[in-house]
């Protein structure tokens, strides 16, 4: 890898970010964690990173579908890959990832449930980082 | 002419109009005033709303036309308000959509202008008749009102020997040998109408040679006969009892006007009894009844055409069968099997990041050896959650179908569990850096059941430890006395929000984070166990000062305290379990 790319991880449970990071950080990223949409708003007020981790279910059941929306009408953003990695497609009647890449309904680049497995994880981010 | 009315036959109930149109406002009044009803007129919503939460109003006259042609719009917010106020609306617009718009809020009874006076009279009297009768305010209409409504209602024996077409002495007969429903008072014996008409029915059912007839009364469904103007002619038992309305204003009333309680007819495209007629074929629908108190009501409506000779449809039989419980125990059921499904998945995420790290050869290699024990310690601590997850749905499910069996036995609770739980939450309480602090009192054993006991003791450490603060200490208190057994365990953390205490046991309740995985049943698990060992237990929150836990209620009780409350104070929760310690120790120790 000839620069080290920076991932921005999203998601309230400590444990899972925990977890990632060190998945990450081995697979040679450089990670950033935030525990919510606030913190993530805030921390890519400082830095862009290359790509977004996102979980769905935070603060309310639809907190990362706002947050993904939102940061594809900002400008500053909207560049970003988004990565989408939830447990919440058994609540909901549709196949999320079919609907993923739709710019009105769910904007994002990809949609992987959990729980995921690390191999799995890194190759989606590779093609999604398209390294 | 003009009928006055005496001040003892003034009915007291509080009936209020809200109208833009003021001489459809007069009129009702002046009309309904006759009658005896004492009616007041609104104008401004705010006042009208103040009444209503004040519960100032026994029945609401609302018009569409109120509050500038949205007077329906109101209704939702009236009903969040006081739900079981009845709402009659009032309408110029004759339009099916109007009605059907209008008719989904769960009103209790629907109005088009010009109104018809007995029309109101008769659903403003069943209207307070199903409130006072529902809330336990019969006692608000004076004795006197009592008695002249039931007037009617109330028969002697030769007003029954009239109805039956039986001799006095037969129906006397009958009466003494307890097989007509009757109450003696005094001397004399007296029968309701509508009793006796329902015995006549039966009766006249059970004897008579129609089994079709007889068939129908067997039916759990609703089933009543409508013919071609859509007036019913005839109906099953269970087609009142659904609809909780009496026979005799049943028959000869147009079936709109009875299960939905509108005036207009519904359309055709959402009515199987109209489409029956005209298809004449067996229509089936699944329809969305709202009754009286806007509950939903999920019904299944078939429609069979009754041909005659000449092929000509008649008489349509409509059959309606409820599934309101079915289908809400359905989604229900549903809802749990998805969301018991996400917490599953959440737990599980860290779990299968970790391990499947440790066996990627290219990554394990990575990983300094400090970080693998952590990588194995987290996932561990998910795997316990996960385990514990799994059997409280189980044991909340085992309950549910009454499978849940209570061994007790005699057993030395601090010594031979106590011990074993604190062992199996090392993991837990290590990687959040937290410590059990425990105090002994007594050295008695207890008539339990362990594996509940145990259970018990597990959910409300793992509570304490989710829901406490990293590096804090949690305190536990055992006490053994002759009476009874406590356990006693507070943690510094987020706390129980006030209006929670008593909510908290529920099942499926969660509140703060959704962070902290869970499904919200291990305190509800905890309270089956204490009610299987006739227990009480009571949750406490508040706020830590000066280390010492204040509960809520000291705290804004006391003025000096309550001062600080913009403070960042730190909050803590406490549980009191407590069960009887058991007569029988003698027994052999577990």
């Amino acid at each position: 890898m000839s620069q080290q790319r920076n991932i921005l991880l999203v998601d309230d449970d400590a444990d899972f970010l925990t977890a990632t990071k060190i998945v990450l950080e081995k697979s040679g990223y450089r990670v950033k964690t935030c525990l919510s949409a606030k913190e993530c708003i805030a921390t890519l007020k400082i830095a862009k990173p290359d790509l977004i981790i996102l979980d769905v279910m935070m603060e309310t059941d639809h907190t990362g579908f706002d947050l993904c929306r939102e940061l594809k009408r900002d400008i500053d953003t909207k560049d970003i890959p988004i990565l989408m990695l939830t447990a919440v497609d058994q609540k909901y009647p549709l196949n999320f990832t079919s609907v993923a890449g739709d710019e009105s309904w769910l904007p994002v680049d990809a949609f992987i449930d959990k729980p995921v497995e690390a191999k799995v994880l890194l190759e989606r981010i590779k093609k999604l980082l398209k390294d | 002419m003009v009928t006055k009315i005496r001040k003892s036959q003034r009915i007291h109930a509080r009936i209020v109009v809200m109208d833009s149109d003021k001489e459809a406002v007069h009129q009702l009044m002046r009309l309904l005033g006759k009658e005896g009803y004492k009616v007041e007129a609104i104008e401004q919503i705010n006042k009208m709303l103040e009444k209503i939460k004040n519960e100032q109003i026994d029945v609401l006259i609302l018009a569409v036309e109120a509050w500038d042609n949205r007077g329906y719009e109101l209704i939702p917010t009236i009903k969040k308000m006081n739900r079981f106020l009845p709402i009659i609306v009032t309408s110029a617009d004759d339009s099916i959509e109007t009605a059907t718009r209008v008719r989904e809020q769960g009103i209790f009874f629907y109005a088009i202008k010009p109104l018809d006076i007995k029309e109101i009279k008769l659903a403003l009297k069943n209207a307070l008749s199903k409130k006072f009768v529902s809330s336990g305010e019969a006692l608000f209409i004076q004795k006197e009102e009592i008695q002249k409504a039931f007037d009617d209602e109330i028969l002697d024996l030769a007003d029954a020997s009239k109805i039956l077409k039986l001799s006095k002495p037969t129906v006397s007969k009958l009466v003494r040998n307890g097989e007509l429903p009757a109450s003696r008072i005094g001397n004399k014996w007296y029968l309701i109408r509508n009793q006796l008409l329902e015995w006549l029915r039966v009766t006249a059912a059970g004897n008579q040679r129609n089994y079709g007839t007889l068939i129908l009364e067997t039916m759990d469904e609703g089933v009543a006969v409508v013919d071609r103007r859509l007036k019913i002619v005839s109906c099953n038992s269970a087609y009142l009892q659904a609809l909780d309305v009496p026979r005799d204003q049943i028959i000869g009333e147009y079936c709109y006007r009875v299960s939905h309680r509108s005036v207009v007819p519904c359309d055709e495209s959402s009515c199987p009894v109209r489409q029956a007629f005209r298809t004449k074929r067996p229509v089936k629908f699944m329809h969305i009844n709202y009754d009286s108190e806007g509950n939903e009501h999920y019904c299944d409506v078939i429609a069979l055409p009754m041909k005659e000779k000449d092929g000509k449809v008649a008489h349509v039989v409509e059959i309606i069968r409820d599934n309101t419980e079915t289908y809400n125990l359905n989604r229900h059921l549903n809802w749990i099997r998805s969301f018991f499904a996400h917490e599953c998945r959440k737990t599980l995420g860290p779990i299968v990041m970790n391990i499947s790290a440790l066996v990627d050869e290219n990554l394990s290699a990575s990983i300094s050896i400090e970080r693998r024990d952590k990588m194995l310690l987290s996932s561990l601590c998910s795997l316990k959650f996960l385990h514990d997850m799994i059997r409280n749905y189980i044991i909340s499910c085992k309950y549910e179908t009454e499978k849940l069996q209570c061994n007790k036995k005699s057993v030395y609770v601090y010594k031979n569990i106590f011990p074993q739980i604190i062992e199996e939450f090392h993991p837990i309480l290590s990687k959040k850096g937290m410590d059990i602090e425990t105090e002994i009192k007594g050295e008695r054993p207890i008539w339990c059941d362990p594996d509940f006991i145990k259970i018990a003791f597990s959910n409300l450490i793992n509570n304490a430890v989710k829901y406490g603060t990293a590096k804090t200490k949690i305190v536990c208190w055992l006490k053994m006395t002759d009476d009874e057994f406590e356990f006693n365990i507070l943690n510094e953390g987020v706390g129980i929000p006030h209006d929670k205490l008593y909510d908290i046991f529920n099942r499926f309740t969660r509140f703060g984070k959704l962070a902290i995985s869970g499904t919200g049943l291990g305190l509800h698990v905890v309270k089956l166990i204490v009610e299987m060992h006739n227990g009480t237990l009571k949750a406490q929150s508040g706020y830590l000062i000066d280390n010492k836990p204040i509960t809520y209620d000291e705290f804004y009780a006391n003025e000096n305290l309550y001062k600080m409350k913009d403070k960042n104070l730190r909050k803590f929760a406490r549980f009191i379990l407590k069960i009887p310690s058991g007569e029988d120790t003698q027994k052999m120790e577990v």
